[in-house]
């Protein structure tokens, strides 16, 4: 599954999830260490100036073991790092670090700098030009801060007079404060959003899976194996079910309704093939039949002739004569029906052709007790075709229709009219521009099993009685022809047969 | 030749070889059979007939094989090749081939009878009048065997009518059976039907397939005009052809310097 489309579609969303978190994480943490770093920012602020006002009273008495006890106090607390107090020359006078004390700090070390960056120093920097965070020698980073303590008429009015009245700062006050707590904080936050995005990630994959395996893999592998079944040339059985009306529903839809086209046209192919075979057994059939039949034909015609004076010998012989050149129409229409040849098209009005075959059944049928009831359009509609074997082919589906029926009687309905949109016959052209004849029955109908031979050469539900080359010879002929045959039938109430033909294109309607 | 013409039949089926002499010796010709074509040649080697009506489905050698042995052999004997119905294409073929004509089986007497008149009727002309080439009103025509004739005419339709050939081997014609208008008819197939003064009738194949634009009014009157003005006037049918390309190939010209047989 390493290439496929929920694989696909999960490493997108994915990179998409995680970008997106990504840069979310960067702001956010961003945010938090700004937040942070104001709050220590704000507190050391405030640290320093109580450490400058409550130094203040005992700076003007110049009580340095006080000063020195309050800075003590105060750089004890927990965060604090150091407190230092410079004089203007740089060099430490009071620190909660004793080692420091004395020494000289640099113009450029990092507590300095702010104000010392240019030549000439600053007098008055803003509090937030007075902080800085730097890695302090013991490895841990580090806020510092500092408080320039500028000289007020107080100090240079004390009694110690340390201080001159020109002087404008006096020192400076620098504070230093772990921010290790911030970092851990930070560190923390970070931990949990890269928790948070994996647990995130992992469930749009997880949910991503389950969608794509829903929406899309199964009604598409369904698909796909329908599709299989139809290569394995099983059309009919390559029917998918439809799952919601989305795009793939519509496509499983679609696949249905091609499939069943397919099926149709193929049941067509088959129905051809089987009748191409037919046709080439005709063939050898029709001319082993040729030779005895011409030897019937010759010896009857000629004794026909020499019976001149026997009308009663005559008029059998005339019945001989007859039936054996009908029976070589037969065999000439079984010949015909196997070469792609010889139909006489003509116009010929559908009516005409109804009534020419119902009249050669009519007499079976009033034996068997069976009505025969003609709906005919009024205004016969018009076909190109040879009529001769049109009503052969009325003439095949009335006797169908009767021995449906039976000995008990019924009613045949025999219609004519003009094909409209309800006779489309599946995956045939539409039925527009076609005449119907339509012949229903009140018999016993077709099994399921009858419908998907019908057409097949030497099917016949009729033992002896039938050969089972009827309905392929009808089939033959309508296709001859390039009319459609529709057949629909419920066992136990009867069947109903449908014969579109083209209409003739010049005549229309007589 | 004023007795009866000799008649050979060959065919494989006892039953047409039965019939076929039953009949022919009843219309009073002298018949032989022969089952298979290398017989019949055995039989003409010895004993010359005037006809042959052969089958052209045989064991060994064919129908074809046996025209052109034949002809060879003998170039007074008048060959009828019978066919089945799926072997129209052969019928057509033979003629080309220098048959007389060709029966379709099954086949009544009544076809039988007419044929076999016509055959004998060419078979007492003697050779050299039989391969005349056809008379000048006849140019521009093509033929199919020596039955009937083709040639093109307006909007390209072709007119269709009788051989000079064949009208020298029937009697005046007392009526004609046209098909209808826009029939479909295919070469080999039936023309038109022919009642003659001998009380014949007789099948007239067609040299082109095509759908039939016209039949010859004129004929009805007077159906007896091929024999005085077979072309100009008395053809039969006007016919719009379906497979010229095709089906020109079987027919021959009506060049002067070609023979028709």
């Amino acid at each position: 599954m390493s290439n496929g489309i929920s694989y696909k579609l999960i490493v997108a969303t994915c990179g998409v999830a995680f970008a997106i978190i990504a840069v979310f994480a960067y702001l956010m943490l961003d945010a938090q260490r700004r937040q942070l770093l104001a709050e220590v920012e704000r507190s050391a602020n405030q640290l320093s100036e109580t450490i400058k006002s409550s130094t203040h009273y005992d700076m003007l008495h110049n009580r340095s073991e006080s000063v020195h006890r309050i800075i003590n106090t105060i750089g004890a607390q927990e965060g604090i790092e150091k407190v230092r107090i410079f004089n203007k020359e740089g060099e430490i006078i009071r620190s909660t670090d004793p080692g420091d004390l004395g020494h000289m700090v640099d113009q450029h070390t990092e507590a300095c700098d702010m104000c010392h960056t240019v030549d000439k120093p600053l007098e008055r920097v803003p509090a937030s030009e007075r902080t800085r965070i730097f890695t302090a020698a013991n490895g841990t980073r580090t806020f510092g801060i500092i408080n320039p303590i500028y000289n007020e008429p107080s100090c240079w009015q004390s009694d110690c007079h340390a201080h001159s009245e020109t002087q404008k700062v006096l020192g400076v006050l620098d504070i230093s404060m772990s921010l290790e707590e911030v970092e851990s904080n930070i560190q923390a936050g970070r931990v949990r959003l890269l928790i948070f995005a994996l647990i995130a990630i992992a469930a749009i994959s997880f949910i991503m899976n389950w969608l794509v395996k829903q929406i899309v893999l199964k009604p598409v592998g369904d698909i796909a194996k329908a599709t299989r079944t139809a290569a394995g040339g099983d059309l009919t059985e390559a029917i998918v079910k439809v799952h919601g009306d989305d795009e793939i529903g519509k496509l499983a839809a679609s696949f249905n309704v091609m499939m069943e086209r397919l099926a149709e046209a193929q049941r067509q192919l088959l129905q051809s093939d089987k009748l191409a075979s037919l046709g080439r057994l005709a063939a050898g059939v029709a001319h082993e039949i040729n030779n005895p039949l011409t030897g019937v034909l010759t010896y009857s015609s000629f004794l026909l002739k020499n019976a001149e004076n026997q009308p009663e010998l005559k008029e059998d012989l005339e019945v001989i004569v007859r039936e054996t050149k009908r029976c070589r129409e037969i065999v000439k229409g079984l010949l015909d029906f196997s070469r792609q040849s010889a139909s006489a098209a003509r116009p010929a009005p559908v009516n005409e052709i109804v009534r020419n075959a119902c009249r050669i059944v009519e007499h079976q049928l009033s034996i068997q007790k069976i009505q025969i009831d003609m709906k005919l359009e009024e205004e016969s509609p018009v076909v190109n075709a040879d009529m001769m074997q049109i009503e052969q082919v009325l003439v095949n589906l009335l006797v169908n229709a009767a021995d449906a029926i039976g000995d008990n009687g019924g009613t045949i309905t025999v219609e004519t009219g003009i094909a409209t949109a309800e006779d489309a016959v599946n995956g045939r052209p539409s039925p527009e521009g076609m005449a119907r004849i339509r012949v229903t029955d009140t018999g016993c109908g077709i099994s399921a099993e009858g419908m998907n031979k019908l057409f097949e050469p030497f099917y016949s539900t009729k033992g002896m009685k039938g050969t089972g080359l009827g309905l392929a010879i009808v089939w033959g002929i309508i296709e001859k022809h390039h009319g459609q045959l529709k057949v629909d039938s419920r066992v136990g109430s009867g069947t109903t047969l449908t014969v579109l033909l083209p209409i003739a294109r010049s005549a229309g309607i007589i | 030749m004023g007795t009866a013409p000799k008649i050979l039949v060959i065919d494989d089926e006892q039953v047409i070889l039965d019939s076929a002499q039953r009949i022919l010796t009843a219309e009073g010709f002298p018949v032989l059979t022969a089952i298979d074509a290398e017989s019949a040649l055995q039989i003409l080697k010895k004993d010359p007939q005037d006809i042959a009506i052969c089958d052209l489905m045989l064991p060994g050698l064919s129908g074809f094989d046996f025209l052109k042995e034949a002809q060879q052999h003998d170039p007074n004997l008048v060959v009828i090749i019978t066919t089945g119905y799926s072997t129209v294409d052969n019928g057509v073929d033979s003629l080309k081939k220098g048959a007389f004509d060709f029966l379709p089986k099954p086949f009544t007497f009544e076809e039988l009878a007419s044929q076999v008149d016509r055959a004998s009727q060419f078979a007492k002309l003697p050779v050299k009048q039989r391969m005349q080439p056809p008379p000048t009103e006849f140019a521009g025509c093509y033929f199919l065997g020596s039955q009937t004739w083709a040639k093109p005419d307006v909007d390209g339709t072709w007119l269709l009518g009788l051989a000079a050939m064949l009208l020298r081997t029937i009697d005046p014609i007392q009526s004609i059976e046209f098909p209808e208008s826009d029939d479909e008819i295919y070469q080999g197939s039936l023309l038109v039907r022919m009642a003659t003064e001998d009380q014949l009738v007789h099948n007239i194949w067609s040299p082109l397939s095509g759908k039939i634009m016209q039949t010859n009014d004129r004929l009805a009157q007077t159906p007896d005009l091929p024999h005085r003005d077979p072309v100009t006037s008395g053809w039969l049918v006007r016919l719009l052809p379906m497979n010229l390309e095709q089906e020109i190939a079987a027919l021959t010209v009506a060049d002067p310097q070609l023979r028709i047989s």
